[in-house]
């Protein structure tokens, strides 16, 4: 059979099954033994195992196989593994990564892994060590923990039928039950009279023979009885108990029996209410959170959603020229039905918007890993703490800024952070902290990188500048040290002594910089010596559709970003004195350098009394643009440009207009 | 009057309807029809209102599901068990979704089958 119309799914699923096993083997090597993670990281590699063989990946399938063997051994223990092993289990993981990696460059894997396959089938046939008394953080009797997270609650005390309450129900299956999906199918058709299905774990569309049981979370005014009966008379349900849920404000429903001690969440004193600012800290590894999703929420390629987007801006674009031959027209009737129109398409790209947005913790998720891993090979202790990680962002930016994050962390564990002993004789915590955190401002989405560790030096920084040729040593005795700071983002600048394995191939913080710059971002740098560094990234919303003001200049239309607009004025030429060799001039109390773009841009300069301009900001400098006309402020949809125009330095995207025309952004930084 | 419940087996293959027949009359049921295809069972169901019947869910002509859809039109309240391969997982989502009260995947025991029975037989 080919299955090869599978393998996209196959290795995106494998992925997200990888990721969730190493931030289990993370949570467990920080928190100890926890039977529902290492349960979930059983099944996790399980699944692997099992649509490898179904696809037809022999190597993925032989590796997932012996894991899976070993943390069978290893969740029957009950302890937590030593080192050795758990070193083996992310060795495992990552080699899986890698054929995953081989599988979709070439379509098949060639890489040999029986050396490893024996080791780990080694390690599951030697026998267990000594189980000291004081061991076994295991639950008895092996419940699981349920925890909903608290947007999640939010989120379901939202849509909760008014006078319901919240109960969790959850189902075991009998063994070697076929086909669970459909079981949890008459489950749900069981009790859709009687409640409403606000979540589920697993999400019903992705229940598996390989689950060991069911967990509904169910809004309803019926009796427990009533909802007990009907999905006891399903078959295959061995066991089914229902948890009252705490509501936020409201006492647990008399109508619930008393609640066993599992049950519901150990969050729920936490007011769900809560700003995303004061989203979760969960980077210290958290218990295993029963993954409550939506159940109402489907998979989508992200390919199809960003052909979506650019279908919603071409249909926008082209209601703004039906629009102009209304106005032509003068048809009034044609006139309101296309109101109404522009507004259903606002609407409609709001929700295309939506759609692209994840949560920040979609890459997140992977750092944790990430920081151990370094920190072990600079031999350093790193407490690493992630926040805001519901945040949610458009996300294509995501998937572009990974590699920045994953460089900045690297920075701050290799360079920021001290090594135990220079820690204790400076008197500081011998654990550095390295804090990554996501959170919004106005519509724009930060993202810091934050660590206590030695700061930037800035006489090292300032003698490499000097010593590449960077900088001339007369001219930094003129600068602040803000401005020395910025020679880190200059291309080739590195004060790295060593190069780490991950992602350490050279790629600099001016490779960091033109990233977030491309995006329609900035970077921000603080940093006190002996105190620590913070990296600031402030990323648009959404780099696809942004607001933008239109100006004229010789006949050609151009758009610059709305955020970067801070007013626009009428500039007397009389107004405008040269100094040096630049126009400058003087707006209340500030002096800013005046730019004439039709000059800039190869026309002559005409001669008048008085010119439009938009005083244009970016990276806190200010510019004055002399332009021929404003047109007006609109919506844009923002398309990519080539390499060349790229290089001019003076765009950064290009639009379509109303009239078809096309219409260049202009990169403010070029010109501030 | 036996108080043995009534079942209708409805197969393509003759072997699963002989098999079917045979474990549900050792379980103490009384088959009282048999139909190889969608139009046959829709007749006999209609002709026999029994208190049981057992539809495979690929059959050539019309597939099981829709012949569950039409049987519950003539019968809101008939108990309908859906026999299934491995594969044919979103048909038998289909068929549930149609009114059918319960499946069973193939192959499965004599013991899943009888209970399947139980609990859906009026």
């Amino acid at each position: 059979m080919d299955n090869s119309q599978y393998l996209d799914v196959f290795i995106e699923e494998s992925r997200e099954n990888l990721q969730s096993l190493n931030s289990m083997l993370l949570s467990m090597e920080e928190k100890g033994f926890n039977e529902g993670s290492m349960n979930e990281a059983f099944r996790a590699m399980h699944t692997i195992k099992g649509t490898a063989g179904v696809i037809g990946i022999p190597p993925i399938q032989e590796l997932a196989h012996v894991l899976e063997d070993l943390f069978d051994v290893l969740r029957k223990r009950g302890e937590i593994p030593d080192r050795s092993v758990t070193e083996l289990l992310f060795t495992g993981v990552d080699r899986i990564e890698r054929m995953l990696d081989e599988l979709e460059v070439s379509g098949s894997v060639q890489s040999s892994i029986k050396d490893l396959a024996a080791r780990i089938k080694a390690a599951v046939e030697a026998p267990a060590p000594p189980v000291p008394a004081s061991s076994g953080s295991a639950d008895a009797g092996g419940e699981e923990e349920i925890t909903i997270e608290p947007e999640e609650l939010e989120r379901m005390v939202e849509v909760l039928p008014e006078g319901a309450r919240m109960v969790i129900m959850s189902i075991t299956w009998t063994p070697n039950l076929k086909f669970k999906e459909g079981r949890a199918y008459q489950v749900s058709k069981a009790l859709a009279p009687l409640s409403s299905l606000l979540a589920s774990s697993p999400d019903m569309a992705e229940v598996s023979d390989a689950d060991e049981g069911l967990i509904l979370v169910l809004g309803t005014t019926s009796a427990d009885d009533e909802l007990l009966t009907p999905v006891r008379g399903v078959t295959g349900v061995a066991e089914v108990k229902l948890h009252p849920v705490a509501l936020p404000g409201r006492d647990p429903s008399p109508a619930a029996p008393a609640a066993p001690a599992e049950a519901p969440s150990e969050k729920r004193s936490e007011p769900p209410a809560e700003a995303p600012e004061h989203a979760v800290e969960n980077g210290e590894g958290e218990e295993k959170r029963a993954a409550l999703t939506n159940s109402s929420s489907i998979r989508v390629k992200s390919k199809l959603l960003d052909k979506l987007l650019d279908l919603v801006g071409e249909i926008m674009i082209n209601n703004i020229r039906i629009n102009q031959i209304a106005n032509d027209l003068k048809n009034r009737e044609l006139k309101q039905t296309l109101q109404n129109n522009s507004r259903l398409m606002g609407e409609m790209q709001d929700i295309v918007l939506r759609t692209r947005m994840v949560q920040v913790d979609f890459i997140f998720k992977r750092f944790p890993r990430i920081v151990r891993d370094l920190a072990l090979a600079n031999g350093k202790e790193v407490d690493f703490i992630m926040r805001g990680t519901d945040i949610e962002i458009d996300r294509s930016l995501l998937d572009d800024i990974g590699d920045s994050l994953v460089h900045l962390l690297r920075n701050a564990v290799d360079h920021g952070i001290e090594s135990k002993e220079e820690r204790v004789a400076k008197g500081k915590n011998p654990r550095g902290t390295i804090i990554l955190s996501a959170f919004q401002e106005q519509s724009n989405i930060i993202i810091t990188v934050e660590d206590d560790g030695r700061g930037l030096d800035l006489e090292k920084i300032v003698s490499k500048a000097i010593g590449k040729g960077l900088v001339k040593p007369e001219d930094v005795a003129r600068m602040d040290d803000r401005a020395k700071m910025q020679f880190v983002f200059l291309p080739n600048f590195s004060t790295a002594e060593k190069v780490s394995d991950i992602s350490g191939r050279g790629v600099g913080m001016d490779v960091v910089k033109t990233k977030i710059e491309g995006l329609g971002g900035f970077i921000r740098l603080d940093s006190t010596l002996g105190k620590g560094c913070k990296i600031t990234l402030k990323l648009p919303p959404s780099m696809s559709i942004i607001r933008a003001m239109l100006i004229e200049v010789n006949e050609e239309k151009y758009a610059i970003p709305l955020e970067n607009v801070r007013e626009t004025v009428r500039v007397p030429m009389s107004a405008i004195h040269a100094v040096i060799d630049r126009g400058m001039f003087q707006l209340r109390d500030e002096v800013l350098p005046v730019l004439n773009i039709r000059s800039e841009f190869g026309s002559p300069d005409g001669s008048v009394d008085e010119m439009p301009a938009v005083i244009v900001e970016k990276n806190d400098s200010r510019a004055c643009l002399l332009v021929s006309r404003l047109i007006g402020q609109q919506e844009i949809v923002v398309k990519n440009l080539g390499k060349d125009l790229r290089q001019t330095g003076y765009f950064s995207g290009a639009t379509i207009l109303g009239d078809g025309k096309v219409a260049m952004i202009l990169d403010v930084g070029a010109f501030t | 009057m036996s108080n043995q419940k009534r079942v209708l087996v409805v197969d393509d293959s003759m072997v699963m309807r002989a098999m079917i027949s045979d474990i549900l009359t050792k379980g103490g049921y009384q088959v009282v029809g048999q139909a190889k295809n969608g139009k046959e069972a829709v007749e006999q169901y209609t002709k026999l209102n029994p208190d049981l019947v057992t539809m495979d869910i690929i059959m050539p002509g019309e597939h099981g599901t829709d012949v569950v859809k039409k049987i519950v039109e003539v019968d809101k309240d008939a108990r309908i068990i859906i026999v299934s391969g491995l594969n044919q997982k979103s048909l038998v989502m289909q068929a549930l979704d149609n009114g059918a009260r319960d499946f069973l995947v193939k192959p499965f025991e004599n013991a899943e089958l009888l209970e399947a029975a139980h609990k859906t037989a009026r």
